[in-house]
C-alpha cells in the first residue's frame, strides 16, 4: 500500500512515524498510534520554542516568545471557562497546555507587582486587534496572581451579559428599573466559586440581607452560603453577586485580601447594541447595559472607591455594533462615557506577533505535528505562513489548521 | 478673402506653364482614374504602338484571324459610350504649389479635408488582403474617410503664431511683482470664480453662467478664538478644515455681477456676526463645545477626588513605599493641584487624545502621563 | 497605379500549344540584352533574369505575346512608382513646410507625428488611420519574369506551376539522400555517428508558418503543400547527421524568443529618502490598483494605508503571496498598494497583477519568465457579463412553464 494512502487513513497527528519507515507494517504503526497522542519530537537547536520555566512568577523579558506549560489542574481550576474554546481544543489535541509568554503580560504583571495596594485600585486596559492575544494575557496574569494567593473576580466575556436570544430577563427584586439575568448570575457564582476554591472561608457578611419574608442572611453568614443560595434560588443570583462584590470591596482592606478584577471585553458595559441584538425587557424595550444589575454591580468594582485590588480589562471590537468596529483603540471602543468611567487607566497595547514569536509558534506546531505539509516545515514555508497570517496569532492558527 | 485670392493666383500659375509638366500631371491623373478598371490585356493592346519603344512587326504567318463583321449586328450603345470622355477635370491645385509657400494662406480657417488642396499624398484605409484594392492603401483622391473627422490643418504652428500676434494687442501685461503663487495669494486673498459658456446655438445665453463663487483662507481673516469658532459654525460645511479654505457659492440672482456682490455681502455679514457676543452664547453646554476641554469635563473632577483620596491615605501610612511624592503636604484648592506638572502633563495628554484623535503617539503619551500621575512603576527585574 | 495580381493567370497555367502560338518575332538588335525588369520586382527563380541570346542580328526573332504584355506592364509600373516616389518626396517637403520644420531633416517619425497632429483619427486599428509612407512600403511586391523572350522558362521546374516550392522539396530530398549516403559510409567505416556530429538543436526554434512559406516562394500553394513541406523537413531534421545541414534547415525555422524578454520591466526609481522602488498599475474585473515595491525592505505590506488585514479572507492574502514566493522576494521588499473600485477579489487580483509587474524590475530574466508562465504578467480579461433583455441574467433564462 502507498504511504500516502496510509497517511490519509490514519489520524493526521501520527503520520510523522511513516516518514521514518513508510513501508513498514501498517498494523504495527496503527496499534502504536491509536494508543498515544502526538509525541513531541526532539528539539532542534535553532527551533527552540519552549521554556522550562513553568512558573509565571519567574517570567521575565528573557522568556518572551517561548511556550511554557500550564498544569492541567489550573486549566480546570482557576482558568476554567477563561480559555477560548479554539485555544482549549488545540491544547487538548496537543495533550499539553502550552501558552506563550508575551511581552504585554510581563509588563502588566510587573505593574501589578509594584502597585501600592493601599491606594484606590489602579486600572489597566488591554487593547489590540481581534485575535492578537488579549485574553491569553489575562490568563497569564490570572494564573500568576492566583499562585500568589490573590482573589480572582473574572468575567470571561462581558459581551455575554448584554446579548443573547431567548434569555430570561426579569425585573430586579431589589430595585425597580433594573433587570436581572438569573441564569448568567448563577453561572457567574459557580464560576467564581470554582476559581477561588479554598480562599473564601474567611469571608463573611457584615450586614444583614433579606431576600424574602422567610429567607434572609444574617450578619456573619459565610460567602459560600450566599453563593449556594444564589445557585439554588437563581431568581436572586444577581443580588447575590451584588452582595458578594460589595462584601469583597468592603473587607478587602480589613482582611488583607488582594483582589484581581478581570473583565474581558469591558466595552460591553458602556456601549449599547442596536435594536436587533440588544437584550429587551418584557415590554420589548431595549436595555442599556447600565440597567442590567450584574453590570451595574461590576461597574462598581472598576471604580477607585476601594483599595487592595487591581482591575484589568480588555476592549474588544466584537462587542460593538458592526458599524463601530473601525478601530481597536480604547477611546473609540469605550466611547466618552466608558472612557471617563475608567479614566485614569493605563492602556497596554497587545501587538501582533513579532517574527520571533510567530516562528516560535510555528515551531511549536511543527513539534506537535500540527503542521504536516512538507513545505510548511521549510524556512520558505514558514515565511509564507507568517505572511498570510499577517502575524496575527489567531489567523496563524487558522492558517495552520489546514496544513 | 484670402482663399479667394489664392484661387485666382493658382489659376494664373496653372495657365502659364502649359507645357510638358501639365501634360504629365494630366496623364498621371488619368491613370489614377482608371486604377480600378485597369485590365492589363485590353490597355496593352490599345497602346501597343505608342507606348513601347521597341518596334514590333507582326509576322505574317502568325496573323490574327480576321472576324467578319456584319453591319448592324454590333451594338451601337457601346460605341456611343466610348465617345464621352472629352471633358477632362483640371489637375489638382496642389500640383502647382511651391514647397515654401505660406500654408496659412492656403488653409486659413477650419475646413473639411480637400484632396486637391492638401499637397502631401496621404493615404487612409485598411487593406485586409492583397485581393482587396490590389493590396494598395487607398489614396487621398475621393477618400471619404479622410473627410469625415475634423482636421487640424488650420491650426499649424504658423497659424498659431499669427493668432497670437493678433491677440497680443488685446492683452495686458502681467503685474511685475506677482511672480509666485504665494505672492498672488498674499496680495489678492479673495479668489472669485465665474464661468462663461460658449457654444453654437441660436441663443448666446447660458443659465449656468450666473453662478459665482468666492474663496479665501480663514487664516487670512483677523479673528480671535471666539470669532473664529463662531465663523466656522456659521459657514458650516463651506469651510474645509484640511485646506483651511472657505468657499461661498451662489446662483440665486439672475446676473453674475449680482451674485458676486451678494457673496461679498454675505462674507462681510458673516465676518462681523462672528465678532458679536450674544447672550445666548453663554448658555453653551458641554456637548456644544468645539473641542474637548479637560477642565470642564468629568475627568478633572474624578482625577482630583482620586488624588485627594490618595493624599489622605499617604498621610495616614507614612512609611509605605510607592507614595505620590509630588503632591504637596497641604492642598488648599483644586487649581493649585491642577497646576502640578504631572497633572498638567496628564491634562495635555488627554486633550490630545480627544482632539487629535487616537494614534500610537497620543495613546502612549496618555499612558506615560497616567503612570507618572499614579506612580505606577515597571518591574525592576525586567 | 495598380497592376493585376503578381502572377497573371496565363503565367501559371501554361498551355503548350497556346504558348507556341503566342510567339512573336522581334528585331534582334533591340533584343540583345534585357536586364531588369523592375527595381522592386523580386527575383523569384534561382536564375538571373539577365539573359543574352546571341542570335543572328539580321534575322527577326519571335517574342511571345505574353512576354510583350508583361514588359509593358513592368514599364508602366516603373513609371508609376517613379511618379509616386516623386510625389512622396515633394509631399514630405510640403508637410515640413506646413509644420514649420526643416524639410531636409524631416524624418519619417516627424512625418508620422505631423500626420497624427493634422489629421487626428480615433479608429481603433492603427493601420486604418491616415498615413504618409514611402510608396515602396505601400505597393505590394511582385514576382519577376520567369521566361525568356522566346518563351523558354528560366526555371527547370517551371511546368510544375510552383517551381520555387518544388525546388525546396527537391533540395530537401537530395540533402536527405546525401546524409543517408554519409551515414552508410560511416557505418561501413565503423565510425561512431554520434562522434561525427552532435544532434541538431531545434528546441529553440520552430518551423516557418504557412504564410511565411508563401511569402518565401511567392507562389500559390495550398495548406496540404505546406504540410508536405513540414513532413519532409521533419524527416531531414530528425536524421542523426542533420547538423551537417544545419544552415539549410535553419533557413526555414523561426527563432523562438523568450516572451518575457519582450516585456518591459518598469524602471527602478529612487524616492526622496533615497530608497529605490518601482511601481506599476494593474487591473482586474472592475478594480484598479497601483503598487510601489521598495527594495530593500522588511516585508511590510500597506494597502490603502492599512496593513494586510485590509483583506480579512486568507484567499486574498494568498493571492498577493504568489508572485512574492515565485520571485523569492518574500520578506525582502516593502509593498505600498493603492486599490480602488470593485470588490476584494478584483482588488486582490489587481494588486497582484501590478505587484508582479513591479517586481520584474528587481528580478532576473529567468524569474521573469517563470512569472509570465505562471500567468502573473497577463491581464485577466474576464469581466462581469451584462444581463440580456428577455432573460433572467447574462445566460440564465426565465423559468419555462408549459402552462
Amino acid at each position: 500500500m502507498e504511504p500516502v494512502v496510509l497517511r490519509n487513513i490514519v489520524s493526521r497527528t501520527l503520520s510523522f512515524k511513516f516518514k521514518k519507515s513508510p513501508l513498514q507494517g501498517f498494523s504495527k504503526c496503527k496499534a502504536r498510534c491509536l494508543s498515544t497522542s502526538a509525541q513531541p519530537q526532539p528539539e532542534k537547536i535553532n527551533n527552540v520554542c519552549r521554556t522550562h520555566e513553568n512558573d509565571p512568577r519567574n517570567h521575565t523579558l528573557d522568556h518572551v516568545g517561548l511556550y511554557y506549560t500550564i498544569p492541567v489542574e489550573e486549566i480546570n481550576g482557576v482558568l476554567k471557562n477563561c480559555v477560548h474554546p479554539w485555544h482549549l481544543r488545540l491544547m487538548n489535541t496537543f495533550n499539553e497546555y502550552g501558552m506563550m509568554v508575551r511581552k504585554p503580560a510581563v509588563e502588566l504583571n510587573g505593574y501589578i507587582q509594584n502597585v501600592n495596594l493601599n491606594h484606590p485600585i489602579p486600572r489597566f486596559v488591554l487593547y489590540g486587534r481581534t485575535g492578537a492575544g488579549k485574553a491569553s494575557i489575562l490568563l497569564h496574569t490570572m494564573q500568576r496572581f492566583h499562585r500568589d494567593g490573590w482573589l480572582i473576580l473574572s468575567v470571561p466575556w462581558a459581551g455575554r451579559w448584554v446579548r443573547g436570544w431567548y434569555k430570561e430577563v426579569s425585573e430586579s427584586t431589589y430595585k425597580a428599573g433594573r433587570y436581572d439575568l438569573p441564569t448568567d448570575g448563577a453561572e457567574w457564582l459557580a464560576h467564581f466559586k470554582h476559581q477561588n476554591e479554598g480562599k473564601l472561608a474567611n469571608l463573611k457578611t457584615t450586614s444583614e440581607y433579606i431576600w424574602t419574608k422567610r429567607e434572609n442572611a444574617a450578619v456573619g453568614t459565610p460567602i459560600e452560603e450566599i453563593i449556594n443560595f444564589g445557585q439554588t434560588r437563581i431568581k436572586f443570583s444577581s443580588d447575590c453577586v451584588g452582595v458578594i462584590l460589595k462584601e469583597i470591596r468592603n473587607q478587602a482592606q480589613t482582611l488583607g485580601l488582594k483582589v484581581l478584577v478581570v473583565v474581558n471585553a469591558v466595552n460591553a458595559f458602556y456601549t449599547q447594541w442596536n435594536q436587533l441584538n440588544a437584550l429587551k425587557n418584557s415590554g420589548k424595550k431595549k436595555l442599556h447595559p447600565s440597567e442590567i444589575s450584574l453590570i451595574h454591580n461590576f461597574k462598581k468594582m472598576l471604580t477607585p472607591t476601594w483599595t487592595n485590588g487591581v482591575a484589568v480589562c480588555t476592549v474588544e471590537e466584537a462587542c460593538n455594533n458592526l458599524n463601530e468596529r473601525e478601530n481597536y483603540t480604547p477611546l473609540y471602543l469605550l466611547k466618552q462615557e466608558g472612557f471617563e468611567a475608567l479614566d485614569p487607566f493605563v492602556p497596554i497595547l497587545v501587538p501582533e506577533y513579532t517574527e520571533k514569536e510567530a516562528l516560535s509558534t510555528i515551531n511549536y506546531y511543527i513539534e506537535h505535528n500540527w503542521i504536516q505539509n512538507a513545505h510548511g516545515r521549510t524556512e520558505e514555508g514558514k515565511k509564507e505562513i507568517i505572511f498570510v497570517s499577517n502575524n496575527n496569532p489567531f489567523k496563524l492558527y487558522q492558517v495552520c489548521t489546514s496544513l | 478673402m484670402a482663399s479667394l485670392h489664392c484661387r485666382s493666383s493658382f489659376l494664373f500659375t496653372f495657365h502659364r506653364p502649359l507645357t510638358l509638366n501639365a501634360s504629365l500631371v494630366t496623364s498621371l491623373y488619368r491613370q489614377l482614374h482608371t486604377t480600378s478598371t485597369f485590365l492589363s490585356r485590353s490597355i496593352s493592346t490599345q497602346n501597343e504602338n505608342k507606348s513601347i519603344p521597341i518596334n514590333i512587326e507582326t509576322s505574317e504567318s502568325e496573323e490574327e484571324f480576321r472576324v467578319y463583321e456584319i453591319e448592324g449586328l454590333k451594338k451601337l450603345t457601346e460605341l456611343k459610350k466610348s465617345k464621352r470622355s472629352l471633358n477632362q477635370p483640371s489637375p489638382p491645385r496642389s500640383k502647382t504649389m511651391p514647397v515654401d509657400q505660406d500654408w496659412t494662406d492656403v488653409w486659413p480657417s477650419a475646413s473639411t479635408f480637400k484632396w486637391g488642396t492638401v499637397p502631401f499624398p496621404v493615404r487612409q484605409g485598411r487593406i485586409l488582403s492583397s485581393s482587396e484594392n490590389e493590396g494598395i492603401v487607398p489614396s487621398k483622391y475621393g477618400n471619404l474617410e479622410l473627410m469625415k473627422p475634423p482636421n487640424f490643418l488650420h491650426l499649424t504652428p504658423s497659424h498659431i503664431k499669427k493668432h497670437c500676434a493678433v491677440l497680443k494687442d488685446f492683452c495686458t501685461q502681467w503685474p511685475q511683482g506677482l511672480d509666485t503663487d504665494e505672492k498672488c495669494r498674499r496680495f489678492f486673498p479673495l479668489e472669485t470664480k465665474t464661468s462663461d459658456y460658449v457654444f453654437s446655438a441660436p441663443s448666446i445665453r447660458d443659465d449656468r453662467a450666473r453662478f459665482a463663487s468666492i474663496k479665501f483662507y480663514l487664516s487670512d481673516l483677523k479673528l480671535d478664538y471666539h470669532a473664529r469658532d463662531k465663523f466656522i459654525r456659521l459657514v458650516g460645511d463651506r469651510y474645509n478644515k484640511k485646506t483651511d479654505e472657505v468657499t461661498f457659492e451662489t446662483g440665486r440672482c439672475p446676473l453674475k455681477s449680482q451674485n458676486i456682490e451678494f457673496l461679498k455681502f454675505v462674507f462681510t455679514v458673516v465676518y462681523f456676526e462672528s465678532w458679536k457676543h450674544e447672550d445666548w452664547e453663554n448658555s453653551k453646554e458641554l456637548q456644544d463645545m468645539e473641542q474637548y476641554f479637560w477642565d470642564l469635563n468629568a475627568s478633572r473632577k474624578n482625577c482630583i477626588s482620586l488624588l485627594k483620596k490618595i493624599k489622605t491615605i499617604d498621610e495616614n501610612k507614612a512609611t509605605e513605599s510607592n507614595r505620590l511624592d509630588y503632591l504637596p503636604s497641604d492642598i488648599l484648592d483644586e487649581d493649585t493641584l491642577c497646576a502640578l506638572p504631572p497633572i498638567q502633563d496628564y491634562k495635555a495628554a488627554i486633550e490630545d487624545l480627544f482632539n487629535e484623535g487616537e494614534n500610537f503617539q497620543t495613546i502612549n503619551k496618555y499612558k506615560e502621563s497616567v503612570k507618572s500621575l499614579l506612580n505606577i512603576q515597571e518591574n525592576v527585574s525586567l | 497605379m495598380a497592376l493585376s495580381s503578381p502572377l497573371p493567370t496565363f503565367f501559371c497555367r501554361p498551355n503548350r500549344q497556346l504558348y507556341s502560338r503566342l510567339c512573336l518575332t522581334i528585331f534582334p538588335a533591340l533584343n540583345r540584352k534585357v536586364t531588369t525588369i523592375s527595381s522592386d520586382l523580386v527575383n523569384g527563380g534561382n536564375q538571373s533574369v539577365t539573359k543574352s541570346d546571341n542570335q543572328p542580328s539580321a534575322k527577326a526573332i519571335t517574342i511571345s505575346r505574353s512576354m510583350k504584355a508583361y514588359m509593358e506592364k513592368v514599364k508602366k509600373h516603373d513609371e508609376l512608382m517613379k511618379t509616386e516616389v516623386a510625389d512622396y518626396e515633394i509631399g514630405k517637403r510640403h508637410l515640413a513646410n506646413i509644420m514649420g520644420a526643416d524639410p531636409d531633416t524631416f524624418t519619417q517619425e516627424d512625418v508620422d507625428r505631423a500626420i497624427e497632429y493634422l489629421l487626428p483619427n480615433g479608429l481603433f486599428d492603427k493601420k486604418a488611420r491616415p498615413m504618409l509612407k514611402n510608396p515602396y512600403e505601400i505597393y505590394p511586391k511582385r514576382k519577376a519574369a520567369e521566361f525568356t523572350f522566346e518563351g523558354r522558362p528560366f526555371h527547370w521546374l517551371y511546368f510544375t506551376t510552383s517551381p520555387n516550392y518544388y525546388n525546396i522539396l527537391y533540395d530537401i530530398t537530395w540533402k536527405l539522400e546525401g546524409l543517408k549516403t554519409l551515414e552508410d559510409q560511416l557505418y561501413n567505416a565503423k565510425k561512431d555517428i554520434s562522434s561525427e556530429s552532435k544532434p541538431l538543436n531545434i528546441a529553440s526554434s520552430e518551423w516557418i508558418t504557412f504564410d511565411q512559406l508563401k511569402n518565401k516562394v511567392l507562389e500559390k500553394i495550398q495548406e496540404k503543400d505546406y504540410q508536405h513541406f513540414i513532413v519532409m523537413m521533419e524527416r531531414l531534421a530528425s536524421h542523426p547527421l542533420a547538423s551537417k545541414e544545419e544552415e539549410f534547415i535553419m533557413q526555414y525555422r523561426n527563432k523562438l524568443h523568450l516572451a518575457s524578454a519582450a516585456l518591459i520591466a518598469p524602471p527602478v526609481e529612487t524616492d526622496a529618502d533615497g530608497r529605490s522602488f518601482s511601481w506599476a498599475e494593474g487591473r482586474r474585473k472592475d478594480s484598479w490598483a497601483q503598487v510601489k515595491v521598495y527594495k530593500p525592505g522588511t516585508g511590510q505590506v500597506t494597502i490603502n494605508e492599512k496593513d494586510l488585514s485590509y483583506f480579512s479572507n486568507l484567499l486574498y492574502r494568498e493571492t498577493l503571496l504568489f508572485p512574492l514566493s515565485v520571485t523569492g522576494l518574500l520578506g525582502q521588499v516593502d509593498i505600498v498598494a493603492d486599490a480602488k473600485y470593485g470588490g476584494p477579489t478584483g482588488q486582490a487580483g489587481a494588486i497582484r497583477f501590478a505587484l508582479s509587474q513591479a517586481l520584474c524590475a528587481f528580478v532576473s530574466d529567468d524569474i521573469k519568465e517563470q512569472l509570465r508562465l505562471s500567468g502573473m504578467l497577463t491581464r485577466d480579461p474576464r469581466k462581469r457579463e451584462r444581463k440580456k433583455p428577455g432573460q433572467e441574467g447574462a445566460r440564465k433564462k426565465f423559468t419555462w412553464k408549459k402552462r
